[in-house]
């Protein structure tokens, strides 16, 4: 007589928790493409990496010691916070041949921004784009205030007078200059070619 | 050399990082997380975000379920100000680790996610600078948290992989973030990003935007061929690192190389691009490497006794400092001229000052000096135990510093001619 046998545990688990993320991730892929994108990609490589995780035993069994609520609950929470990382990367456009980090606008990548507040005299302050920025992000935000420029040119006037509006120097200030310069990446030393012309002004009130 | 190879190949190489851990490990991990998000929260000016045009605004992931009234009211200067004094309240009361938890733990949770999803929904900005601390603080709720390192009464005996666990799944959660980074670079990206010019041109944008000079580092770096060369080259080797970055949670040699590599590599893209992601390089540190363990109490098999020079041990401050923070009674105490020192086979000590006034006898071995009091404060634990990190200091230099404490400990820590009278607890702690 043979006994019958035994449930491995720690397979269980494995399967338990690779079900809830599968099933967890498949629920996100539906809202996701309800919301109107797709990501396959961001997925796929979360999921590989989770899965090779979980194919040591040492990580397992670790799971399987805290129970399944626990484990659970973290799992889902991952896939929660991978979901809003994943949104952001699939956010952003890829360009072809030069794409470096995400928050690098694709069709613009060796310019550099710079805005000068100008006072009533005409001397100038520069602004960093640190000062503008609401939070802390303040190049990826100049190229933010560019693509509404092109997206919503009446809106940008305002856009920029408000990011001004936190600069120190704004109290003082007559008008705020928007410039760009192309950055000759070909040539050795790496130079700036600046244009003396504002691509965009905008008056402040007094 | 020989013997850190030999050590090496003895050791099982795959493994976790932490597979158990007491209450102050992860009281460690609480603290790091949601002080990182207190400090986030303090450099959040809502004067400033409030006069952001509304229409540059894009919420992400699961934060575009959010009502845009919701966001609305959230975006006006009075809920800015709200989120921020809440999420500072609440980040320091889970830092804390105040009790009920989670319930801290929760609002700072929400707190951090909407700061969070406002900074990059403005600036279109895509990292994974906070996204460790982001998902720790989630990741913290589930478990518990508040055992150690918190304010008011300590909890603890739960079953060790349980501390372990939340180490575990926070170190996956920040290596998951690297694995993804890494991945879409290489895949989705454009392989020619490892080869062409592109590098060269984010040093430069960022050097020159965010320092407005164009001689700053990160253009040097690249104005010299064979530098870039080596940036390029460097940057092949961050990348396949993040790609493999999940393998760094089980495999232990592969953990130091992998920390080798990113630490280093988080300290260079400062220095060449102003990016520093502080938070992770702190998480790594607590989740990768065993700098945790220095807060558990050491385990003693036999006991541990501390011998001091004098004959009223009570009378001296160090007596009166252990039993301070010693509530267990762990270490006893014991004079250097008494029974047990010499039972022990301490010398006593021969005129000099400085040189031979404590001494840690532990599990059967004699400590002197600074490696005394550096035995002492692993025996105690939690905070103390972090001190063990002067460990690293050579043993010369330790001792230097020892001496000259010790000779002036009299001074420092003053002299007692009369005893108070010693409580039941002291008295047990006492030896012969």
């Amino acid at each position: 007589m043979t006994t019958p046998p035994r449930r491995d545990p720690v397979r269980f688990a494995a399967v338990l928790l690779g079900g809830g993320l599968l099933a967890s991730w498949i629920g996100f892929g539906i809202l996701h493409a309800a919301l109107g994108g797709t990501r396959t990609l961001e997925y796929l490589v979360y999921a590989i990496a989770i899965a090779v995780m979980l194919a040591f035993p040492s990580a397992r069994a670790i799971l399987r010691a805290i129970g399944p609520w626990r484990a659970g609950a973290a799992l889902v929470l991952l896939v929660a916070m991978a979901e809003v990382q994943a949104s952001r990367a699939a956010r952003v456009r890829y360009p072809l041949a030069s794409w470096t980090m995400y928050s690098l606008t694709p069709d613009s990548p060796s310019r550099i921004h710079k805005v000068f507040l100008v006072d009533p005299g005409g001397a100038e302050h520069r602004v960093l784009p640190r000062d503008l920025a609401p939070f802390h992000n303040g190049s990826t935000f100049f190229r933010r205030l560019e693509s509404l420029a092109r997206t919503d040119p009446d809106d940008f006037p305002a856009a920029l007078r408000a990011a001004a509006s936190r600069h120190a120097a704004f109290d003082g200030a007559e008008r705020v200059e928007w410039r760009a310069f192309d950055l000759h990446a070909e040539e050795r030393p790496l130079r700036l070619e600046p244009r003396p012309e504002a691509d965009r002004v905008v008056p402040l009130a007094r | 050399m020989s013997r850190w190879r030999a050590e090496l190949a003895g050791r099982r190489q795959w493994g976790l990082p932490h597979r158990a851990c007491g209450p102050e490990e992860l009281g460690l991990l609480r603290l790091l997380v949601y002080g990182a998000w207190f400090l986030l929260f303090t450099r959040m000016d809502p004067e400033r975000a409030a006069a952001m045009p509304r229409a540059m605004f894009q919420a992400d992931g699961l934060l575009a379920l959010l009502p845009d009234g919701m966001w609305d009211a959230l975006l006006s200067r009075g809920g800015l100000e709200a989120l921020k004094w809440v999420g500072l309240a609440a980040t320091a009361a889970a830092a804390l680790g105040l009790r009920p938890w989670p319930l801290a733990g929760v609002l700072a949770a929400c707190s951090a996610l909407l700061y969070d999803g406002m900074g990059k929904g403005f600036g279109g900005f895509h990292n994974h600078g906070q996204f460790a601390a982001l998902a720790g603080a989630w990741l913290l709720l589930v478990f518990p948290a508040a055992d150690g390192l918190a304010l008011g009464r300590r909890r603890g005996g739960r079953d060790p992989r349980v501390y372990a666990a939340p180490l575990f799944v926070a170190a996956a959660a920040t290596l998951l973030a690297y694995h993804f980074v890494g991945s879409v670079r290489f895949f989705r990206g454009d392989w020619s990003l490892l080869v062409n010019e592109s590098m060269r041109i984010w040093f430069a944008t960022r050097t020159v935007e965010y320092i407005g000079d164009p001689r700053g580092l990160g253009v040097l770096l690249t104005e010299h061929r064979a530098l870039y060369a080596l940036v390029l080259a460097g940057f092949w080797v961050v990348t396949a690192m993040e790609i493999l970055s999940p393998l760094a949670l089980v495999h232990r040699a592969f953990r130091w190389v992998w920390l080798a590599v990113m630490i280093p590599f988080h300290a260079a893209t400062h220095f060449t691009m102003y990016i520093l992601f502080w938070e992770n390089m702190l998480l790594l540190l607590v989740v990768m490497t065993p700098l945790p363990r220095l807060l558990r109490p050491r385990d003693l098999r036999e006991g541990a006794e501390l011998f001091i020079d004098g004959e009223c041990v009570l009378c001296h401050g160090v007596a009166k400092w252990i039993a301070r923070f010693d509530p267990g009674g762990r270490v006893r105490i014991g004079a250097l001229q008494g029974e047990t020192a010499r039972q022990r086979g301490i010398p006593l000590p021969q005129g000099d000052p400085g040189g031979w006034s404590v001494v840690l006898w532990m599990d059967g071995r004699v400590l002197e000096r600074s490696d005394a009091v550096l035995g002492v404060f692993g025996v105690l634990g939690g905070w103390w135990g972090f001190l063990r990190v002067f460990a690293l200091v050579p043993r010369p230099l330790r001792d230097e510093a020892y001496r000259w404490v010790a000779g002036r400990r009299y001074r420092l820590f003053g002299q007692h001619d009369a005893c108070s009278l010693p409580s039941v607890e002291d008295r047990e702690r006492l030896l012969p």
